[in-house]
């Protein structure tokens, strides 16, 4: 099989999206809204852990610091009372969304002509599509938890971003040795090492997944195969009395064990 | 039914141990080492934080602060690495396993009793074991996963235990009891679910049928023909109407959860802020401390809660482990391993009686045979006749060991045959069923049903006596031709007739002493069917044959001919005598015969 350009699968990632949009909105809505409550309510127990530690380092006021643990300790469990709501609401959704993923197929199968329908190369696609859903969840759910994992990344950075504004902005003291920290460039070349970093993992990531894409039509011979052989059990009629004595049980094994 | 034994989560996990020790020993050294790494991942990161705010709060040189951050990073990269190779090693180790349980599920029903496949109750189990091993998500793959997700959390709560022993007893005591509360009422009401399964089941299971019949090939055309797609699609709408009431039902439920957790959380947190601001304001605790007591007290509640959470998984994936050992223990009636060896009948001399025989099938209100005596002599070619629900096929599968009766006996030279080893006995019998499976290999392997040392030749002649010679001829790859098109996209499709052809070569090949033949000739055209009556007594020299059919141009050929109604032998003899008897047999007869005499009259 071949491997698609970036843009085509944006494209086809675009297009799924749409379809999830158009079959069931809910689960987008309830994705956003979850995505965005779990990703930043760390960074708001961040920020107040932060401020608390500030006085443990510093003043030690027990006034101030009643006051922030309670602000805390309030804040944490309301944020984490609505999370817990957007998450059961998510839930939800995402079960319902396996089945609007049948149908969608289902959908899509009774539209096409008796002919199209018919031919072994269709029913081989949907076969294909049907063993990459149940293999690792691949195909359009995987649409879905991609734009999960994209909008909890962004999420993510601009929480990071906004917590780590000041580590940029405050000066290194001259007399220090490392004042070039203060030049932009510096700045610029830390920004730049990290999302290096970034990028090499995630890429790495993707040529390890890149696997499944290239060996699929292997992959989905064997699938053949022991969906044929591996599950004699679900033809008793046929494959009990005649295997018995025709022989075919062992036969049926052999080829089992092959794929 | 089988006799039921409950197997403990300890006893399942024995089971699994050994089945990875014959096929995948790694995969208990990876869940191990695996656990190992993410417990120790989980430490260092507790720690980082505290020690780079120690040298902070120490003023200490630069060097010392990235020695101490390069070291962190380098703990942490390594194990990150290991953790990530092991990962996919364990996912393959994983599958070899659960493989290896669908391998010895198929070999039970392959090799299985036949009256067992008309025991639902059988059935039922067999159907619980294959979806408990069904896919990645199933639990005979994912119970590796709970347990090394289990010693994740006890080696993390023994690694913080250590790390909090300074701190009062009685917050750990407090939160190690907060952790168990939340635990049992969360238990309490995720039960919810459990108990409505079967809501949830029955909206599954007809979603499942719906899709069934949305997506397979043998319904399209129906669908189109007859416009059933907006019923469908109705049926489905409503379906999915009721299934996200209840999930809607369920997840206000389960909320009840996490407010349970936030007030215990709460409390806890609230507990251990106190304490810990206490001895920072009292004991002069360092910043760096108060964060890493603090850290660690959160990490400590979650490995409890981890621990708990993860033996309930184990507990439920192990009663679907129980059903799969159920099944695989399931009783055999017949007697495979053991049994009395033939002692030559295998080599022809083979005279099968019916002795009393009564047969009922399992959930049937009456019986199918009544007291039936039956007698075939060796080398004997008998027919057995009648119309439909009779009990030709039941006698079939008594004589071939298929089935047991219920009451009598049935007897190989004078003996009982439930004596014998039975897959022994089934090597006497050559048959060709009116309900019979093509594998999806090459003609020559589906005829000598055996990968290595086919006979080229002898299939060739199987496949002439068979009438196929011209049809096999005429195909590029001859006898390696692959049939049907669901393993091998290049695989021919044979007709119905052909297909049973096949099956007639299948039989002869084998070269057993009793051939069965019901309703071989079903989906032949007259002439093909005329070439095998020709070829009848060829195919049954030396042997012991039993011949059923509706067409009783079939009979002419046969030694003896039975006339089987309501499950009892009611006429017996030759095709003359019978129609000169003049009753249910010559009633037949003439019933097939009238509509050609009616053609003749109509062309005159």
């Amino acid at each position: 099989m071949e491997q698609g350009s970036v843009r085509e699968t944006f494209r086809l990632t675009v297009r799924a999206w749409k379809l999830w949009w158009k079959h069931c909105p809910k689960v987008i809505c309830s994705m956003t809204l979850y995505a965005l409550f779990k990703a930043l309510s760390p960074y708001v127990t961040i920020w107040f852990s932060a401020q608390i530690i500030n006085e443990l380092a510093g003043n030690r006021d027990p006034g101030r610091l009643a006051r922030l643990i309670a602000l805390t300790l309030l804040l944490t469990a309301l944020l984490s009372l609505i999370t817990g709501i957007l998450e059961h609401w998510k839930v939800c959704e995402n079960d319902t969304m396996v089945r609007v993923n049948d149908w969608i197929s289902m959908e899509k199968m009774n539209e096409m002509d008796y002919e199209i329908l018919d031919h072994q190369a269709s029913y081989d696609l949907y076969t294909q599509m049907t063993n990459n859903d149940m293999w690792g969840g691949w195909g359009i759910r995987r649409t879905l938890s991609v734009y999960e994992t994209m909008l909890t990344a962004g999420m993510q950075i601009v929480g990071g971003v906004a917590l780590s504004a000041g580590l940029f902005l405050s000066r290194v003291p001259a007399e220090s040795g490392y004042a070039f920290l203060n030049h932009p460039l510096s700045i610029f070349l830390i920004l730049a090492g990290m999302l290096l970093v970034s990028v090499s993992v995630s890429s790495c990531a993707n040529r390890g997944n890149a696997y499944w894409g290239k060996n699929v039509d292997e992959m989905q011979q064997n699938n053949r195969f022991y969906f044929f052989y591996g599950f004699m059990g679900g033809r008793p009629e046929t494959g009990g009395g005649d295997a018995c004595l025709s022989a075919g049980e062992g036969l049926c094994l052999l080829r089992a064990e092959d794929g | 039914m089988s006799k039921r034994s409950s197997y403990s989560v300890w006893g399942n996990t024995a089971f699994m141990i050994a089945n990875a020790w014959k096929v995948g020993k790694g995969i208990l050294v990876i869940c191990i080492a695996s656990a190992a790494a993410e417990a120790l991942i989980s430490v260092a990161e507790l720690l980082l934080a505290p020690m780079i705010l120690s040298k902070v709060e120490e003023a200490a040189p630069l060097k010392e602060l990235a020695a101490t951050i390069a070291g962190f990073s380098l703990v942490l990269l390594v194990l990150s690495g290991l953790k990530g190779w092991l990962g996919p090693n364990m996912d393959l180790s994983r599958i070899r396993v659960r493989m290896h349980l669908i391998n010895k599920i198929n070999e039970k029903m392959s090799r299985t009793s036949y009256s067992n496949l008309l025991d639902t109750d059988f059935m039922n189990f067999e159907s619980r074991a294959s979806r408990a091993c069904f896919n990645n998500a199933a639990p005979a793959e994912v119970f590796w996963v709970t347990w090394k997700e289990i010693l994740v959390n006890v080696f993390g709560f023994l690694a913080y235990s250590i790390l909090l022993s300074s701190l009062h007893p009685l917050l750990m005591l407090l939160i190690v009891l907060t952790a168990i509360a939340a635990w049992f009422v969360n238990r309490r009401i995720l039960r919810w679910g459990y108990l409505h399964r079967e809501e949830a089941a029955a909206c599954d299971e007809r979603m499942n049928y719906l899709h069934t019949a949305g997506t397979d090939r043998q319904y399209a055309k129906d669908i189109r023909i007859f416009g059933l797609y907006p019923w469908l699609q109705q049926l489905w709408e409503g379906t999915m109407r009721l299934y996200r009431a209840f999930l809607t039902k369920r997840e206000k439920r389960y909320l009840l959860t996490n407010v349970v957790d936030v007030i215990l959380i709460l409390a806890r947190n609230g507990a251990a802020y106190g304490y810990l601001i206490w001895l920072t304001l009292e004991q002069e605790l360092a910043a760096s401390e108060f964060l890493l007591y603090f850290t660690a007290i959160t990490g400590f509640a979650s490995w409890v809660t981890g621990i708990l959470d993860r033996f309930s998984e184990l507990y439920r994936e192990s009663q679907e482990l129980t059903v799969v050992r159920e099944f695989l223990d399931w009783k055999e009636p017949f007697r495979f391993e053991e049994g009395k060896h033939l002692d030559g009948a295998e080599e022809g001399a083979c005279e099968l009686r019916l002795e009393h025989v009564s047969y009922r099938y399992p959930g049937a209100k009456k019986d199918t045979l009544t007291d039936l005596d039956l007698v075939i002599h060796s080398g004997e070619k008998l027919a057995i006749v009648g119309v439909n629900g009779a009990g030709k096929t039941t006698i079939v599968r008594l004589l071939s060991g298929l089935l047991d009766p219920t009451v009598g006996r049935v007897l190989l030279n004078g003996q009982d045959i439930r004596q014998y080893n039975r897959r022994e006995y089934y090597q006497l019998f050559a048959a060709v069923f009116q309900d019979f499976f093509v594998l999806e290999t090459s003609i020559k392997v589906n005829v000598a049903q055996r990968l290595e040392g086919i006979d080229e030749n002898q299939v060739w002649e199987c496949l002439e006596m068979a009438g196929l010679t011209e049809k096999i001829q005429s195909l590029p790859d001859k006898l390696d031709t692959n049939i049907g098109k669901t393993v091998y996209l290049d695989g021919v499709e044979l007709s119905g007739g052909q297909t049973q052809r096949l099956m007639l070569a299948r039989a002869m090949y084998k070269k057993a002493p009793v051939l069965m033949l019901d309703e071989p000739t079903a989906a032949l055209d007259p002439i093909a069917e005329n070439d095998i009556y020709l070829k009848y007594e060829e195919m049954t020299r030396g042997k012991t044959s039993l011949f059923i059919s509706h067409r009783l141009a079939s009979t002419r050929f046969c030694d003896r001919i039975l006339f089987l109604e309501h499950g009892k032998v009611t006429e017996e003899g030759t095709h003359e005598s019978l129609l000169e008897l003049g009753g249910g047999y010559a009633s037949l007869y003439n019933t097939q015969k009238q509509y050609y005499e009616e053609d003749r009259e109509g062309i005159a």
